[in-house]
């Protein structure tokens, strides 16, 4: 069982390696090589567990160091980002007027159901929409990141939205 | 310019580790073993003592198919620093709470 626990530690740590910044992984690397040659079960999985909190610390601390060192957050960055992101917003507020359109040319069809109404609304407002949207965001990150995180930001708002709606009135 | 290094016992700790050999090259988990410190914390130290340089780090060049482990050891900066760093923390603890490290 320990065993288990330890190969599967170590997993979680070699993924947290890989996906660290290129600086922090070095030290990861020589973590993991380390674990090697830990005898006890027991022990291993406390240097896996000690060593994916030390090196997702030092990720994050590198990553949060990067995004202040880079200019996006200056008037030049921000001219450069701005358009882009609104251009994903745009797109976002298109996919949803015309789901609502469409939602409106249901309802006034003559097999519309009333009675599903309330379930109808939350298909075509919600449901719709944000499946798009997640679809459009994978597509578009990898070419498009910064329209991508235009239409999820929007997609976002949608759900908080939503939530906070159906908390309210059910 | 890395932020001033904040001298805690651990830290001494380490550094008083590395001066009981200060020229031999020592693995993570021997230092870890020595100073009783778990990975998480010995990790964050070793990172930031060699930010300040008073560690280097290398990969021990090995045999083929056999990966590399990394070691460290302190830079000659480094001994002097860490004497002066252990001596300093020494004597602000009146001497009584000096870490004392686990013989062998």
């Amino acid at each position: 069982m320990l065993s288990l626990l330890r190969r599967a530690a170590s997993r979680v740590l070699h993924f947290i390696v890989r996906h660290s910044p290129a600086e922090s992984r070095r030290w990861g690397d020589a973590m993991l090589r380390e674990m090697d040659f830990v005898d006890d079960d027991w022990a291993a999985l406390c240097w896996a567990l000690g060593s994916t909190v030390a090196i997702s610390r030092r990720s994050l601390m590198q990553r949060l160091r990067n995004a202040r060192d880079s200019d996006a957050w200056s008037v030049n960055g921000f001219r450069r980002w701005l358009p882009r992101v609104s251009v994903g917003i745009a797109a976002a507020a298109a996919i949803l007027t015309l789901s609502i359109g469409a939602l409106s040319t249901f309802a006034h069809s003559s097999w519309f159901d009333p009675s599903h109404g309330q379930l109808v609304d939350r298909v075509f407002i919600v449901a719709i929409p944000s499946a798009i949207y997640a679809f459009c965001a994978v597509a578009l990150w990898r070419s498009r990141k910064r329209e991508a995180s235009g239409i999820l930001a929007a997609g976002a708002i949608l759900v908080a939205h939503s939530i906070m709606y159906f908390v309210t009135y059910g | 310019m890395p932020e001033r290094l904040r001298l805690s016992p651990q830290t001494v700790l380490v550094l008083d580790a590395f001066l009981g050999a200060p020229k031999e090259w020592r693995y993570g988990y021997d230092i870890s073993r020595d100073t009783d410190l778990k990975s998480g914390t010995l990790y964050p130290i070793l990172m930031r003592l060699e930010e300040h340089e008073l560690v280097e780090a290398c990969w021990e060049t090995t045999d083929a198919g056999r990966p590399p482990r990394h070691m460290y050891r302190l830079t000659p900066a480094g001994v002097k620093s860490a004497r002066a760093l252990v001596r300093s923390y020494n004597v602000a603890r009146g001497g009584l709470a000096v870490p004392r490290l686990a013989e062998g």
